[in-house]
């Protein structure tokens, strides 16, 4: 009888009630007024942000950097030092410790990728041999006056053509080079700088050490044995690192970044007016830019990167926490609510602004900072928060 | 076998409704929301209260005074499905959803004393609203209001039988429960991150629940009288002071922050119950009841609700049970049940009291001996859509079903 009858029952009502449920609708919504949300905008451009802005040169060591740079261009002297390796089997290293062999020709090649800025400027380097040692790890711009190297250059020709760079260099040092491989705990091998010469009116990039690709710099040795085979040697990258020299523009109206040599920026907004305990829908930064003054190299990544300031005496950043400024025309921009977050629930010491490639060409950004005359070209940050 | 099974399906549809809970007033915003007076089908059918009311086939969540009088073993478990519809003067929507009620369990130790104990689980408040409004602008943006939660009670009590034979009926309640109100925020622009703010409300506490009944009166009307079981009782419930962890949180896409985490005390009045109850002609019971809880005194943080005032409640009911007779059908022995209650409930919206007005109806199927099936129907208008406040037409279907069995009794050779 039960559950014929009831049971049936308890499932009809189920039924009737749910289907007859309206979706959430506004009645009610006038008694929940102490549950209201706020919802707020908030602009640079109307005063709601002080904001200051600020850019400064700090050396850094590229030995991460995919490019190596050799050139010049107006202020900026790009170096390289390379430094090569040989693998010899026992057979030849038997040869060459009894005189058998000889090296008849040293060709060093290098894989050019870029450009800086005008690709038809003269080009030329020297090549020196380097007395002292070098870390790829550590060395930078400011190392450069410890450096030894011998001042004659030891680039005996020149092969220049679209895809690598040849230069002979004298077979006594790469004599030096098979030696040090055979007996590295007792001879030295600091490698080779490569300075540009003082007609070069370009700065060009050449492949890096890279472990995946085969067009890292390389030497090929062309040795012989008198009656008995003529062969082909290849020494490759042990290490290598660039580093620029040069002198930041001095500018007021503009916040400057440059890859490589390394120029950033830094840009504060005071966020106190936020009121505290609100949540952060949209923050939208608008950073525009000089396109008149930029230079930039090719290929090149147009975008910067705006990291959070950790400590502004030193300028270190938080690396885990950034975002990527896309360009647009004259201008970058990106969504950087979670920087906003981030100062509302800590100490606001700005933002870091770097090159979207910081470590791989050489590109200038001209930015209007927070002291542009034209004060709807400064830095522009909207927020949209709502609180309860 | 037979009872594991209707248990068992009604677990089933308390799990099924619990899937699709949906809302319910927006008044439930103010204190700790709707208060329950009763979860039992039976007494609900009767207008809630049947405070005087003694029924050997229920375990009474009112007053412990009544379990005097059980001689078996019984189990109780009550759901409702509830059906609103709100009407704001310009527009209304009707919800629906489903309740779980709880469940009694009580057994007697001594009838010639009147000991019988009894503990279950019940709903003491409910919250239970969903609105969402949808706002124009530069910012077109839409808000969902969610409040949901409320107070449970364990409650473990026994009476025992006075001189005079009046009972005693006291219990030891524990009450917890989260009171959770998150307003959430979506824009239509998807590029803008939702925010959702929250606050909830971790409340926990002890308290007790007394009563007290007369015994039965009705000989002061003659023995020729066709009055019986005439009975008053009172009852009263006490929480002196819970403790309420309190969280505010603000949450966004990718973060969830505690603006507020601190303790505070919450001061839930007391509720007092008095009523009345005689039988007429062996079949037919009246009761009359009155229930007052003065909310004015409700505090949290120390601080009072100005949206609150002291709730009273007026109540009648009747049953017809019919006799025991051999050989009576299944309809023969179900037992009608109809109230009507008025309630001045505690909320005091825009300066406007709001008032309840409900009329019940039920019945009991039995399922043989001491055990049934009870249904009751409760229709009620609260509210007024004047003074910005909302009229609400409550339908709810309460199903209870009541078991008893001979166990645990004590027998004297």
């Amino acid at each position: 009888m039960i559950k014929y009858f009831f049971i049936p029952l308890l499932f009809l009502f189920s039924f009737i009630f749910y289907s007859c449920s309206d979706d959430p609708s506004s009645v009610g919504s006038r008694l929940l007024e102490q549950d209201y949300l706020k919802v707020d905008t908030l602009n640079s451009n109307d005063g709601s942000f002080e904001q200051t802005s600020s850019y400064f040169k700090k050396v850094v060591s590229l030995g991460n950097s995919s490019r190596l740079l050799i050139g010049k261009k107006d202020n900026l002297i790009a170096r390289t030092l390379i430094s090569f390796v040989f693998l010899i089997p026992d057979s030849l290293k038997t040869d060459f410790n009894e005189g058998t062999v000889t090296i008849d020709t040293a060709i060093v090649e290098i894989f050019p990728n870029y450009v800086y800025v005008d690709s038809l400027a003269s080009f030329d380097f020297t090549a020196h041999k380097i007395l002292s040692a070098w870390s790829s790890s550590g060395f930078s711009a400011d190392s450069f006056s410890t450096l030894q190297y011998e001042p004659d250059n030891i680039i005996l020709s020149k092969s220049f053509l679209d895809s690598v760079y040849q230069f002979r260099v004298s077979t006594q040092l790469a004599r030096e080079w098979v030696d040090y491989a055979m007996n590295p705990d007792s001879l030295t091998n600091y490698g080779i700088l490569l300075s540009p010469d003082v007609s070069t009116g370009k700065i060009l990039g050449f492949e890096a050490l890279d472990p995946f690709t085969e067009l890292d710099s390389r030497v090929k040795l062309i040795i012989s044995k008198q009656g008995s085979y003529t062969d082909t040697l290849n020494g490759f990258v042990a290490s290598d690192i660039s580093f620029i020299e040069g002198e930041a523009p001095v500018e007021d109206e503009y916040m400057l970044v440059q890859s490589s040599l390394t120029i950033n920026s830094k840009l504060h907004f005071d966020l106190s007016i936020i009121p505290p305990n609100v949540v952060i829908n949209r923050a939208t930064l608008i950073i525009k830019s000089d396109s008149t003054k930029n230079v930039f190299g090719a290929p090149f990544e147009n975008s910067l990167i705006a990291y959070i300031i950790n400590d502004p005496d030193s300028n270190t950043v938080n690396s885990d926490l950034f975002i990527r400024l896309t360009a647009s025309e004259h201008s970058y921009s990106g969504e950087v609510t979670a920087l906003i977050r981030y100062w509302l629930n800590s100490t606001n010491y700005g933002m870091l602004l770097r090159s979207g490639s910081e470590q791989v060409g050489l590109e200038l950004f001209y930015l209007y900072g927070s002291n542009a005359i034209d004060a709807s070209k400064r830095p522009y940050l909207e927020i949209v928060y709502s609180y309860n | 076998m037979k009872k594991i099974n209707i248990l068992l399906l009604v677990f089933a549809a308390i799990s099924f409704s619990n899937l699709y809970s949906q809302s319910n007033s927006a008044y439930t915003r103010f204190g700790i929301g709707d208060v329950e007076y009763s979860t039992s089908a039976r007494t609900i059918a009767i207008g809630q209260l049947g405070i005087a009311v003694v029924d050997n086939n229920s375990i009474s969540t009112l007053n412990p005074a009544a379990w005097h009088n059980l001689y078996s073993t019984r189990f109780g478990i009550d759901i409702a499905y509830s059906g609103l519809n709100i009407d704001d003067g310009s527009t209304s929507s009707f919800y629906t959803e489903t309740e779980f009620k709880g469940f009694t369990f009580g057994f007697p130790v001594s009838q010639q004393l009147g000991i019988g104990i009894a503990a279950g689980l019940i709903p003491y408040s409910r919250i239970s609203y969903k609105v969402r409004e949808s706002y124009s602008g530069s910012e077109p943006y839409t808000v969902d209001y969610d409040g949901k939660g409320g107070l449970s009670e364990i409650f473990i009590g026994s009476s025992v039988l006075l001189p005079g034979n009046f009972a005693f009926g006291a219990t030891l309640d524990y009450y917890f429960g989260n009171l959770t109100y998150a307003t959430s925020l979506t824009f239509e622009d998807p590029s803008r991150y939702p925010a959702e703010f929250q606050k909830i409300y971790k409340s926990t506490g002890f308290g007790t629940t007394l009563g007290l009944l007369s015994p039965d009166l009705s000989s002061v009307f003659g023995d020729t009288s066709s009055i019986s079981k005439l009975r008053f009782g009172a009852a009263i419930k006490i929480i002196p002071e819970m403790d309420a962890d309190t969280l505010f949180i603000s949450r966004s896409f990718t973060l969830e922050d505690t603006i507020v985490n601190t303790k505070a005390k919450m001061n839930i009045p007391y509720r007092f119950s008095a009523g009345m109850s005689f039988v007429l002609s062996s079949s037919y019971l009246f009761t009359f009841d009155y229930a007052f809880q003065p909310w004015s005194e409700f505090k949290f943080a120390n601080k009072g609700q100005s949206i609150l005032r002291d709730m009273h409640k007026i109540s009648t009911g009747f049953e017809y049970k019919p006799g025991q007779i051999i050989g009576a059908s299944v309809w023969e022995q179900m037992i009608w049940r109809a109230g009507l209650s008025f309630e001045k409930t505690q909320y005091l919206i825009n300066n406007q009291g709001i008032d309840q007005y409900s009329v019940f109806g039920g019945f009991s199927f039995p399922l043989g001996i001491d055990n049934s099936i009870d249904i009751a129907v409760q229709y009620a208008v609260r509210g007024t859509t004047d003074f910005g406040l909302l009229k609400e037409n409550i339908i709810k279907l309460n199903l209870g079903i009541s078991f008893g069995e001979l166990w645990f009794l004590r027998y004297d050779y």
